[in-house]
């Protein structure tokens, strides 16, 4: 894996779950990302948001209590396309995160995978 | 919907609410009549009157409309400010201008009924003052129809001024109390009684023969009047009539005609139907038009006065269509003196209905058109008597039994008076009446009298229609012993006839010739001088003065008498005794006569009377002739005569400017009195018109106050609900005026508020409160700002309780605001279940994210398993290690757990308590922190078992801790030190259990790890922050670590 390789798009991971941070984390990098983070808080995330230069970013609603929506939100004012997860249950989930695309914890990798290639633009699988 | 069997009138006013109630709480809802309801109404309210009738009946009862068609079982009633009246099955409705009473409603629904029902009309007046619907009531009975009068039953308040009216001019067949009318009515209806002007009834008429003596007797007993001569047929029909209205047989009606005077005198009305009816018999009239009229305007000029008089004149018809007649004559001469008719009557309802002059159409269909439209005005169903004639009639109570005649008459119409008196006082009246006529003067009276007892006072000018005129002879007996003297007894006794008994008439006519041809003429005097009798040949000592004519003696004496006279006169009055005064010379009489004055009182009972004598003596000279005297005597005669003279004629001159000056003193008096009589007059009428409207100002006020007592009763019904729904409800509720003190509340805020009942009016903030009321004050200032309602949960001070508090404005029924709302709803047990769903809630979030994280696990284990055993085994190791962690974590509720439980559970499954050291405070941890303990010790420990000191018997593990108190905040140092175990050897590449345990405490716990591996066994620290900053699980475990620790 070349983490410098400047074509691999650029992934903003902000997750406090150590394992399953280390698990998106390796899954993107197989999957040829580069991971900016992965971000356990969100004053951390903040900031590699303003100043990250990134193509996608896949966020945990929250983060040791906190919640990610402003990281969300700058990424939002700089075109960021963002994909949030969460554990709380659809319905709720939905009137609290208007308006966010959302992924449900637990999720399946692969559906994480091809959810950041539509944001990305890139074809699911490729290049592995 | 079927048509009325019959239509019902009703007319009521003041109490009328009341007896209406009453009325058709009796009526049953099905009889098939209907019913028209005319109440007198302000015409600028609503009439509730249809509602408050609702309830006393079934039938429906609907507020009348124009065109409505009348149907049976069903109510109409007057809207306000209209005339209802009703023809060919149908109401007309007719708004009107004036004030609906002036209008007399009563009497257009009546009329209106009579003329389209005839003798199927039923009308019935209740309650009320003031007599609208008497006359309408007359129409009706007058029309074949049946009239009723509500009678004193005690059940209501009443007001007898309409039935009374009604009852006064003899409109009524009945008169009953209001609860017996329904009945009577469904009997009627049942059994309908013939029309008064019915051919004679079909009935056996022998039969009736029997009881006419019976009949007749309580008639002549009861009114004086004897129907013996009256034709048979006539009195069966209208006896039977009676009889069918009481539903009664023959025997039964003549025992009840025994017992009850009211009936007798209802019988003797209905005996009487029709006598008092404008230009009744127009035969008659006719007559009086081409006889009486010109002789009464014979040789008048326009200053004089033609004087008519019509006793007994009733509601008026007679004296208006008299004034009538003379006008209409009037306006063919060429000099119209003034017209003055007076009409008289005892009954005052009568006297008003005649002032009023205003008269239902229905009473009016036998006047002709022209005269219609010339003399009358119509008004809503009424004619008005054209003022031109009203103002030529003068009407006033008065008796001709009991007050004293007018005088000076050119006309008495008496057409139906006679009939109500008895043969006794008829031939009182009559001479009365003689009294009262100027000389020539016309009396008219009715078909069925006549003056034949009176031959000697009228002589008659027409049999047939019974016109007399009156002739020039003194009337018999004294005016003021006349009948109307005797007061208060309206039937006189006739005075005893003057006792002539011994003597016979021979002697007393000798008597009589004796005094006219030979004795002095005299003079009967009273107290005053006044003249009471004049014997033959007064002439040469009176004459009549000029001037109005006078009965005073002193006025007619010649003016030598007088001074004498007077002085004689009044020694008489003094003393009482005989006074005579002798040659008396008379003024200017040339024969120069003297008299001699006697003046003697009259020993009479009661009023003193003097009789004056003059006796003529020798005239003067014709006694000096007679009687030579000597030449000196005669002299001192002469100048004694003329001393006496001289003095006499000073006396005389003083006495006539006295008695001018008295005169001239009398006559402005006089005309005085006349000008004050006439504002009087005209005072009293003022009266009577703002009596009048006091009078339907009070009926409407009555009318409105029993409307007011049915609103007043929905109220309070309306109040009690409210006040048990106040009382009952669950719903705590208080209402504040906008200082927030307490207007009201219900029982169920003393759960909240420590209220009791005297503490309305005091401020709510001062009242002691079991939940949080800090910002009532707030909240209410801004609902009365905003408008809007708000709501806010509260809980109660001990917790058992939760309520949502509700402030909205109170609005008042104007839609001002007044106050506030405050309802506390109960919500309990919906907030416990809210908890509950949150709880569940979290439990899936964390059931996911533990899912999600199994899941990493998995992957990130299988990513570095090189067999399936080895993958099982560190996975289920690394499962058991976090599912150990969650236990802990979830004994406590997710709260703190000790240190030294989270290395032991972990520790156990790995090593034996021999080989482990565990030193350190008592230190407790957020669940956090403990679970990625728990994990982190899980990898050392497996590390240790499979490479390190564990690995080995006589290996040891020793963890020890401690709290670090710095600048940044509060860190827990963990250190793992393993000794005994085979060497070490620093693997070539990092194991995912070590760096898993490295990240997870920096990336989650924002501490730091690190791993050393010494030859002597790997060593490991961990640094983690307790007391961040901001961070309330940092703040919470410090104060447990202080707590404990401490």
């Amino acid at each position: 894996m070349n983490d410098g390789a400047p074509e691999r798009p650029r992934i903003l991971v902000v997750e406090d779950e150590t394992i399953l941070a280390m698990m998106v984390d390796d899954a993107l990098r197989d999957e040829g990302y580069s991971v900016v983070g992965p971000f356990g808080r969100v004053d951390h995330a903040l900031q590699a948001a303003e100043q990250e230069d990134l193509d996608a970013a896949l966020l945990d609603v929250n983060i040791a209590g906190e919640m990610v929506f402003p990281v969300a939100e700058a990424l939002d004012r700089r075109g960021v396309p963002v994909l949030l997860m969460t554990g709380y249950d659809d319905s709720i989930a939905r009137k609290e995160y208007k308006g966010w695309p959302l992924l449900m914890k637990p999720f399946r990798l692969t559906e994480v995978l091809a959810r950041l290639a539509a944001m990305t633009g890139r074809s699911c699988g490729s290049p592995s | 919907m079927a048509a009325a069997s019959c239509v019902i009138g009703i007319g009521a006013s003041a109490g009328g609410v009341e007896a209406l109630k009453t009325f058709f709480g009796n009526m049953p809802a099905d009889s098939g009549m209907a019913f028209l309801v005319v109440l007198h109404l302000s015409p600028d309210r609503d009439s509730l009157l249809a509602e408050i009738l609702g309830h006393s009946t079934k039938m429906p009862v609907l507020q009348a409309a124009d065109g409505m068609d009348v149907t049976g079982d069903h109510v109409y009633v007057i809207a306000p400010g209209t005339v209802l009246t009703y023809a060919d099955g149908r109401l007309g409705v007719r708004g009107a201008a004036v004030p609906q009473r002036q209008l007399n409603p009563v009497d257009s629904l009546f009329s209106s009924l009579a003329v389209a029902l005839g003798g199927k009309a039923v009308g019935i007046v209740l309650s009320g003052t003031g007599h609208d619907g008497a006359l309408g009531l007359k129409a009706i009975r007058d029309g074949g129809g049946i009239s009723m009068a509500q009678g004193r039953d005690g059940a209501a308040a009443y007001f007898d001024g309409m039935p009374n009216a009604a009852i006064a001019i003899g409109a009524v067949d009945m008169f009953l109390p209001v609860a017996a009318m329904p009945e009577r009515l469904l009997s009627l209806l049942a059994c309908p009684p013939p029309p008064a002007d019915d051919l004679p009834p079909a009935g056996p008429v022998p039969d009736m023969e029997k009881y006419r003596a019976a009949i007749c007797t309580a008639l002549r007993n009861e009114v004086g009047h004897d129907f013996s001569g009256y034709k048979s047929a006539t009195l069966f029909r209208r006896v039977q009539r009676r009889m069918q209205l009481f539903g009664l047989g023959i025997e039964e009606y003549v025992h009840y005609l025994a017992t009850d005077q009211q009936e007798v005198a209802l019988l003797f009305n209905e005996l009487l139907i029709g006598v008092t009816k404008f230009f009744r018999d127009p035969a008659a009239f006719d007559t009086v038009a081409q006889l009486v009229m010109p002789l009464l305007f014979e040789g008048r000029g326009a200053d004089s006065t033609v004087r008519v008089w019509v006793p007994g004149c009733a509601t008026g018809e007679e004296a208006y269509s008299l004034a009538i007649l003379l006008i209409e004559h009037m306006a063919t001469l060429k000099v119209a003196p003034r017209l003055q008719v007076f009409a008289t009557d005892i009954d005052e309802a009568a006297i008003a209905l005649a002032r009023a002059g205003r008269y239902p159409a229905a009473l009016l269909q036998d006047v002709a058109p022209g005269r219609l439209q010339r003399f009358f005005t119509a008004v809503e169903g009424h004619y008005v008597i054209a003022k031109q004639v009203r103002d030529v009639c003068t009407f006033s109570t008065h008796s001709v039994i009991r007050d004293p005649p007018f005088s000076r008459l050119n006309l008495i119409s008496c057409r139906n008076l006679l009939i109500y008196l008895d043969s006794e006082l008829q031939a009182q009246v009559i001479p009365a009446f003689h009294y009262a006529l100027a000389p020539g003067g016309i009396l008219l009276l009715g078909s069925s009298e006549t003056v034949t007892r009176h031959d000697e006072l009228f002589e008659p000018l027409d049999k047939t229609h019974r016109i007399f005129r009156r002739r020039d002879v003194a009337t018999p007996g004294p005016p003021h012993n006349g009948p109307w003297r005797s007061a208060n007894r309206p039937r006189a006794v006739p005075a005893p006839s003057s006792p002539a008994p011994a003597t016979p008439s021979w002697s007393r006519r000798a008597q009589d010739r004796v005094l006219q041809g030979f004795a002095p003429p005299f003079v009967v005097v009273n107290g005053d001088g006044q003249a009471q009798q004049f014997s033959a040949r007064t002439g040469q000592y009176l004459e009549p003065a000029a001037g109005v004519p006078s009965r005073d003696l002193l006025t007619m004496a010649r003016p030598g008498l007088r001074p004498e006279l007077r002085a004689a006169l009044r020694q008489a009055r003094e003393t009482g005794r005989r006074v005579d005064r002798h040659r008396v010379s008379l003024a200017g009489d040339e024969a120069g006569r003297t008299v001699t004055l006697t003046v003697e009182p009259l020993g009479n009972e009661g009023e003193r009377l003097f009789l004056v004598v003059f006796t003529e003596a020798a005239p003067v000279h014709g006694a000096a002739a007679g009687e030579p005297a000597s030449h000196g005597q005669r002299d001192g005669d002469v100048e004694v005569l003329e001393a006496e003279l001289s003095d006499a004629h000073q006396r005389m001159q003083t006495a006539m400017e006295e008695s001018e000056a008295a005169l001239e003193e009398l006559t402005s008096a006089n005309e005085e009195l006349h000008s004050v009589n006439e504002e009087l007059q005209s005072a009293n009428e003022e009266l009577e018109t703002s009596r009048e409207e006091m009078q339907s100002m009070n009926e409407e006020l009555h009318t409105v106050n029993a409307q007011l007592a049915g609103k007043v009763d929905e109220l309070d019904r309306a109040n009690s609900d409210l006040r048990n729904l106040f009382e009952s409800t669950q719903v705590a509720t208080i209402i504040l005026d906008e200082h927030l003190r307490v207007r009201s509340f219900t029982p169920a805020v003393t759960g909240i508020y420590n209220l009791i009942q005297s503490d309305r009016g005091r401020l709510l903030t001062d009242i002691v409160c079991h939940v949080d009321g800090t910002d009532l004050k707030v909240d209410i200032a801004h609902v009365l700002e905003t408008l809007t309602p708000l709501e806010k949960r509260l809980v109660r001070h001990d917790g058992s309780a939760h309520y949502l508090k509700r402030v909205r404005p109170y609005r008042t029924s104007n839609d001002a605001v007044d106050g506030v709302v405050i309802t506390f709803l109960d919500i309990t047990s919906v907030v416990e279940i809210e908890k509950q769903q949150l709880l569940l809630d979290e439990l899936n979030h964390r059931v996911r994210n533990m899912l999600a994280v199994v899941v990493a696990m998995a992957s990130q284990t299988l990513r570095r398993a090189t067999t399936l055993e080895e993958f099982s085994e560190i996975f289920t190791g690394r499962i058991d290690a976090l599912a150990a962690a969650y236990t802990l974590v979830a004994r406590d509720n997710w709260s703190v757990v000790s240190l030294r439980e989270i290395l032991e559970v972990e520790l156990r499954p790995h090593a034996r308590s021999s080989n482990t050291t565990l030193q350190g405070p008592q230190v407790s941890l957020p669940p956090r922190v403990a679970l990625v303990l728990g994990l982190a010790v899980h990898e050392l420990a497996t590390n240790a078992v499979r490479h390190g000191a564990l690995s080995v018997p006589s290996g040891e593990v020793t963890v020890s801790w401690s709290i670090e108190i710095g600048a940044a905040g509060t860190d827990l140092v963990l250190d793992w030190r393993e000794s005994g175990g085979p060497e070490v050897v620093p693997p070539r590449r990092r194991g995912f259990g070590l760096s898993l345990l490295e990240r997870s405490v920096s990336h989650e716990l924002r501490g730091t790890a690190s791993v050393t591996f010494a030859p002597d066994g790997l060593q490991a620290r961990f640094s983690v922050p307790l007391g961040l900053a901001g961070s309330p699980a940092g703040k919470m475990v410090a104060t447990a670590w202080e707590r404990k620790g401490g």
